[in-house]
Formats: C-alpha cells, sequence, structure tokens
C-alpha cells in the first residue's frame, strides 16, 4: 500500500513529470517562465485546481455516464478554475494580474483534463488527490526552475530582485523559453536515463549474483549422512 | 421508444446528470462571486495603494461633457486626487496585439500645467499573453522622460533595449499614457493639443497623422513629412515624399527607417533608395497592395509583387508603400488644405461652416462667422467679382439677440453700403488691423450712417465682407470650397 503511493508521487513528481516527460502544458509554460514568480504562482494554482479536479472526478466517477464523461470533467475543471480567478482576484491581485490570460486557460490545460482522464476516473479519491498533488507538483517544479533559469539569463533577477545588470533578453521572450524549455528537457531526460541505466545495471548485478549464489549452492556436495 | 423505456435509459441518465453538475457549479459560482466580488471602489483603491502607498482621496471626474477619444486611445475614467491635484486617467491605447489595453496613468499637473507623468499600471489587457514580459523600466520610462508637447513614442522605448518581442503590448500602453496626457491638457487643462488634420483622407490606418504634415509650393507640389504607425515587429517611420501636380512620387526619402532587430539591411534595395516609388501614384501602389489597401493581404509584397527581389522585411516595406499612397491618393484634400491654409482674416469666420463657388471669376460665399459678444452667429452669401469688390450681400441668418437686428445700420442690413467696396475700404473702417478692430470707429459712425446700438452685429457683416474680398485670388486658386 505505502509502495503504491510512493510510485505514484514518483511518477507525477519525476518518472511522468508532465512537463518534462509528457510535454504538456506547453503554452503556460512558454508564456510564463520569464518570471519565475509568475511561473511559481501558475504551478502552484495548478496544483490547487488539479488535485481538487481529480478529487471531485475521482468521487463522482461511478455516477457520471461514460458517453457525457468529456463534458462533465470540462465543467467541473472551469468552475474550479474560475473560483481560483475569483479568489486570486479577491486576495492576490498581483498574482492575478501577471499571470493575466494563462489563468482562464487552465481550463483547456492538457495535464489537468489528462489527468482526469488517465487516472482519477479509475482510481479511488486518495490516489487521485495524491496523483493530482504529485502531479502539481511536478509541473510546478519543473515552471519554477525554468522560471528562474529564463528570469536569470534573461533579465539579470531572481523573483524579481535585480542580481546583475548583464542579461540576455532574448531568453526573456517565449522564444528563449522554447530554447530553455528544450535544453531543460534534454538535461532531465538525461538525467532520468543515466538513473534508471545504473538501477538497471544494479538491478541486473544483483540478479547475476543472487543467480550465481544459487549455482553455487547447488553445486556444494550433499553431505553424506 | 416508450416514455418508460426513456426515462430509464442512458440518454436520461446523461441530461440529468450533467444538468445536476450544472446546477451544483452555477450555484457554487453565484455564491463565490456574491463573496468575492471585487467593486469598481476596491479596484480604485488597489491602484492608488499601488500608485501612493496609502490610501487617498479622490474626486471623480464626469466625462459626460469631455471629449474622450483622442488619437491614441480613450479615456473611460478619470479621478483627480484631492492632496496633490493630480490625476488619475484610466485610458485605453490601440495598437495591442490583441487590441487596446487599458491602463491607470498618473498625470502630474503643477501650475495648471502638465508637468509629468507619474506610475503607470496595467488595468486591463484582454488578448495580450506578454504584458507580465514587460520589464519594471518600461513603466519608468513614461516617469523619466517626458518632454512637454511630445508625444512618446515606442520607437524610443526599443531603442533603449528596455523591450524585445512586446512591442506591440508596450505600443498599446504608450498610446495609453499618450491619450491620458492629451485627455489632462485639452479637457482639464483647457491647452490645445496636436490633432489628426489626415483624419478624413482616405488611407489613414498606419498614418500618425498628428505627428505628420505637409507643405505645397508655387508649383503644386506637395511635400510631405510622413510619420507611419508602427505594423507589427516594425516601428514608425518617417519619411519625405513629394508629390507634383500629376499626383505621382517626385521625391522620396526614408528620414527614420523603423525597422527592427536589423530587418533594414533586408528591405527591397528600390524601396530603400525610393526608386521603386517615384513615377508612381496612386493606382500602382493600389495595384501592389491590393484592391483595399487597409485589408491588403502583406503576402504580395512578400512573393515580390514589386518586381523586386524577395524579401523578409515584408512590414517595412509595406509600410513604405502605404506612405506612398497616402501621399498621392490625397493630393487633392491636401493640396486644398494647404492653400487654405493660408486664407487670411478668419478670426470671425467659421471656416469649417464656410463654403464658396467660383463662377466666371465671381465668387460667391456662403459665409458663417462666429458669435461676437452678446452677438450670435450671422450667415451670409456675399459675392465678390473680378475686380475684387463686393457685388452682391445678403443676410441670410441675422445674429444679433435681444431684437438688436432692428438697431443694426439699414445700409449694412440691405447691403448698400457694402456692395462695391473693396478690402482697402472695409479695412479703412476696421482700423489697420482687422483682428484688433476699434469697434467705437463704427458706433461713431465711420460708416457714415447713423449711430448704432447694435456695434457688434454690424462689425460681424463688415469683417465678413473684408474676409470675401482679402481672400479673392486665394478663393480663386482653390476653385470653390464645400
Amino acid at each position: 500500500m505505502k509502495n503504491k503511493y510512493a510510485k505514484i508521487t514518483l511518477d507525477g513528481l519525476i518518472f511522468n513529470n508532465p512537463t518534462f516527460m509528457l510535454v504538456l502544458g506547453t503554452c503556460p509554460t512558454l508564456g510564463l517562465i520569464s518570471s519565475a514568480s509568475s511561473a511559481l504562482g501558475m504551478g502552484l494554482t495548478v496544483v490547487v485546481i488539479l488535485t481538487l479536479s481529480n478529487m471531485l472526478i475521482s468521487a463522482l466517477r461511478k455516477v457520471i455516464p461514460n458517453e457525457v464523461r468529456i463534458p462533465s470533467y470540462i465543467v467541473i475543471i472551469a468552475t474550479l478554475v474560475t473560483l481560483a480567478r475569483m479568489i486570486l482576484n479577491k486576495l492576490v491581485p498581483d498574482l492575478y494580474d501577471s499571470l493575466g490570460g494563462f489563468l482562464a486557460l487552465i481550463v483547456v490545460n492538457c495535464i489537468i483534463l489528462g489527468r482526469a482522464e488517465a487516472f482519477a476516473n479509475k482510481h479511488n479519491v486518495l490516489e487521485s488527490a495524491v496523483d493530482g498533488l504529485a502531479n502539481g507538483f511536478g509541473f510546478t517544479f519543473a515552471l519554477t526552475v525554468m522560471g528562474i533559469i529564463c528570469e536569470f539569463l534573461g533579465k539579470g533577477s531572481l523573483f524579481g530582485v535585480q542580481i546583475m545588470s548583464f542579461k540576455i533578453s532574448a531568453l526573456a521572450t517565449p522564444a528563449g523559453a522554447f530554447i530553455i524549455y528544450g535544453l531543460s528537457i534534454a538535461v532531465f531526460t538525461y538525467i532520468i536515463d543515466t538513473f534508471m541505466r545504473s538501477r538497471r545495471i544494479r538491478g541486473n548485478k544483483v540478479a547475476r549474483e543472487n543467480l550465481l549464489d544459487s549455482k553455487t549452492v547447488d553445486a556444494q556436495p550433499v553431505k553424506e549422512a | 421508444m416508450s416514455a418508460k423505456q426513456f426515462f430509464k435509459g442512458t440518454a436520461f441518465k446523461c441530461i440529468v446528470v450533467l444538468l445536476s453538475i450544472l446546477l451544483v457549479c452555477g450555484i457554487l459560482l453565484t455564491i463565490c462571486n456574491a463573496l468575492f466580488y471585487v467593486s469598481e471602489q476596491e479596484k480604485l483603491d488597489r491602484v492608488l495603494g499601488k500608485i501612493y502607498g496609502e490610501s487617498v482621496e479622490t474626486e471623480e471626474i464626469s466625462l459626460d461633457d469631455l471629449e474622450t477619444k483622442f488619437n491614441y486611445g480613450e479615456v473611460n475614467k478619470v479621478y483627480k486626487v484631492t492632496k496633490d491635484g493630480n490625476y488619475i486617467i484610466n485610458a485605453s491605447g490601440t495598437g495591442g496585439y490583441g487590441g487596446a489595453i487599458t491602463s491607470w496613468v498618473v498625470v502630474k499637473v503643477e501650475n495648471n500645467a502638465v508637468s509629468g507623468v507619474g506610475n503607470v499600471l496595467i488595468d486591463t489587457a484582454p488578448g495580450e499573453t506578454l504584458t507580465s514580459s514587460i520589464p519594471a523600466e518600461v513603466y519608468q520610462y513614461y516617469s523619466q522622460h517626458y518632454v512637454d508637447g511630445e508625444a512618446f513614442d515606442v520607437n524610443d522605448i526599443h531603442a533603449t533595449g528596455l523591450i524585445t518581442g512586446v512591442t506591440l503590448s508596450t505600443t498599446a500602453i504608450t498610446n495609453g499614457v499618450n491619450t491620458a496626457v492629451d485627455f489632462v491638457k485639452s479637457q482639464i487643462l483647457g491647452q490645445s493639443i496636436a490633432g489628426n488634420p489626415y483624419e478624413n483622407y482616405a488611407y489613414i490606418e498606419y498614418i500618425d497623422g498628428a505627428a505628420s504634415s505637409h507643405t505645397v509650393d508655387e508649383n503644386g507640389v506637395i511635400t510631405y513629412d510622413i510619420k507611419t504607425t508602427g505594423l507589427g515587429v516594425a516601428g514608425a517611420f518617417e519619411l519625405t515624399i513629394s508629390v507634383g501636380a500629376d499626383k505621382k512620387v517626385t521625391a522620396f526619402n526614408i528620414d527614420v527607417n523603423g525597422s527592427t532587430y536589423g530587418y533594414n539591411e533586408y528591405m527591397m534595395p528600390d524601396i530603400l533608395d525610393g526608386t521603386y516609388i517615384v513615377g508612381k501614384g496612386a493606382e500602382d501602389f493600389l495595384a501592389v497592395l491590393g484592391e483595399n489597401a487597409d485589408d491588403t493581404s502583406l503576402s504580395q509584397i512578400e512573393t515580390g509583387a514589386t518586381g523586386s527581389s524577395e524579401t523578409h522585411a515584408t512590414k517595412s516595406n509595406f509600410l513604405c508603400l502605404y506612405a506612398a499612397l497616402f501621399a498621392t491618393a490625397n493630393y487633392d484634400e491636401a493640396y486644398t488644405s494647404a492653400m487654405l491654409a493660408n486664407i487670411v482674416n478668419t478670426e470671425y469666420i467659421e471656416m469649417d461652416a464656410t463654403a464658396w463657388t467660383v463662377a466666371d471669376g465671381v465668387i460667391t460665399y456662403d459665409i458663417k462667422t462666429t458669435g461676437l459678444g452678446v452677438a450670435g452667429a450671422f450667415e451670409l452669401t456675399i459675392s465678390v467679382g473680378a475686380d475684387k469688390k463686393v457685388t452682391a450681400f445678403n443676410i441670410d441668418v441675422n445674429g444679433s439677440t435681444y431684437g438688436y437686428n432692428e438697431y443694426m445700420m439699414p445700409d449694412i442690413l440691405d447691403g448698400t453700403y457694402i456692395v462695391g467696396k473693396s478690402a482697402e475700404d472695409f479695412l479703412a473702417v476696421l482700423g489697420e488691423n482687422a483682428d484688433d478692430t476699434d469697434l467705437s470707429l463704427i458706433e461713431t459712425g465711420a460708416t457714415g450712417a447713423s449711430e448704432t446700438h447694435a456695434t457688434k452685429s454690424n462689425f460681424l457683416c463688415l469683417y465678413a465682407a473684408y474676409f470675401a474680398t482679402s481672400n479673392y485670388d486665394l478663393a480663386l486658386t482653390i476653385g470653390g470650397k464645400a
């Protein structure tokens, strides 16, 4: 049971990271990673909406007929996004302003609809909540890391605080974000591949040793009584 | 399918489930909308908080009787800050990627004059996705670079290297700032601002009329100083284009090349040096730009429709060709307006409401005067012959108020005093400088008629006759005005 939640968490955060591994939610990624704080804000908003939508859809999965599941999901997600917009506009207007049109576009973010369709309608509420949190934080992690890189190199600042005067302005544009995004995917995939390969090698080694051990045991002469 | 089967079927279940979800969501959103509604006052308080760092007392200015549309955009709301007398303007600037961007702009006022621009904040930017990419330095630019009498130009901001890739959004914000400044100057402080003299001309979509001008020489050659708008990534071009009496371009020069990112190097060489443009007329440019130049397809240029090699500086080439089209297509209007600018003695004449026709060397004017003191506007028909003397005079609408028309001099009322007189005769009555005439000259019987108490009404009639006779030559050259 414990392993199940760990697997869901690791999948969402790392092995099936929605941004780096599945390349989902590209539109807000390219639009917002020029600012680390906007990227973080968008990521955290998606965490809340994704978790709640996963939980609601999972809770209603046995009630919603298969034929109308997509429109039902969209209505639920759109409601949650509208609620998030209202709350942010009221309580965090600066973040609301900086996210601009991308906030409303969360409705059609493929990560949210994708997790609803691929996971939440097949699993219970708790598992779906963990999946939502894991994927949301995976998305947030990716956006924030790239936001830090883009803002630092493109504007010479970090979270709005000016660090240096040198900057490559093009990296603070969507075109620059595309380059950073591509390089980040390459680096992340390389790290994961290396890790998986070493784990496979280690696993093979252990298996071989186990095999050798068992053969050695088999080869030992049976002690005569 | 029976009703019973329908109610037991999947279709009915789908309808019920979807409607239920919609109902619950609708109720939830209604409740939350009431809970989290952000009122206009709250929005204003937020803006004030950002601008002043504290809550300040404001007074809303009613826009009912004020002009709100300007060259660069429109004013939506205006507040006067009681504490320092500054104005906070909510203005929508045109030219953004998705249309207009609405910004809050602080316009500083000192000694009854605009002294600068304070903070600038984006209010709403529908259709824009890159406003978060605009660095804070751009907003500070307006407060640091205000020059009285000069509108902010996005090219200047571009030249500082502050923006890359958000040219259109920055253009819309800049236009909003310019609109706010123009509003305070013209509507609050009563100062004159540069209007758009070309607003009724054809092909003005990409022409910055307020920043353009033209003159005409004795040969009928019009020389335009044209500033275009920006178009996409291409900034505004400043061009000098001369158009001859045959309505064809005689000279073309790019004074300021608006191409960005070094794209000026990719422009067609024969547009850059003007060889493609000189000698062409409006029809030639229309043939390149398409039937409706306002909606032309830029690809026509990109695919080499100019006869030149292909280029990637499509928008820059387009702006140059469009400016040449504007210059040639509007030759008649520009010529007339340039000549009209030379008309003299217009202080008490409503030029927009004044027209004339020419027939056999006789000019018949339909003149509307301004009001003068208690006297209202007069509408007069005055004919001037080839000898530059009045041949006919009639008062169509008598502007005298309070029954003063009865006190007007009878020989002015029936025109007998005026007919047969020239500009010199009227000048002798009105004084050396007619614009500063001493009205007592008329009151004391300088016209040779009896004394009168309708001084101002008599003056307006004499002034109109003076206007008609003194501008005979120019009116004849222009050949009629509608």
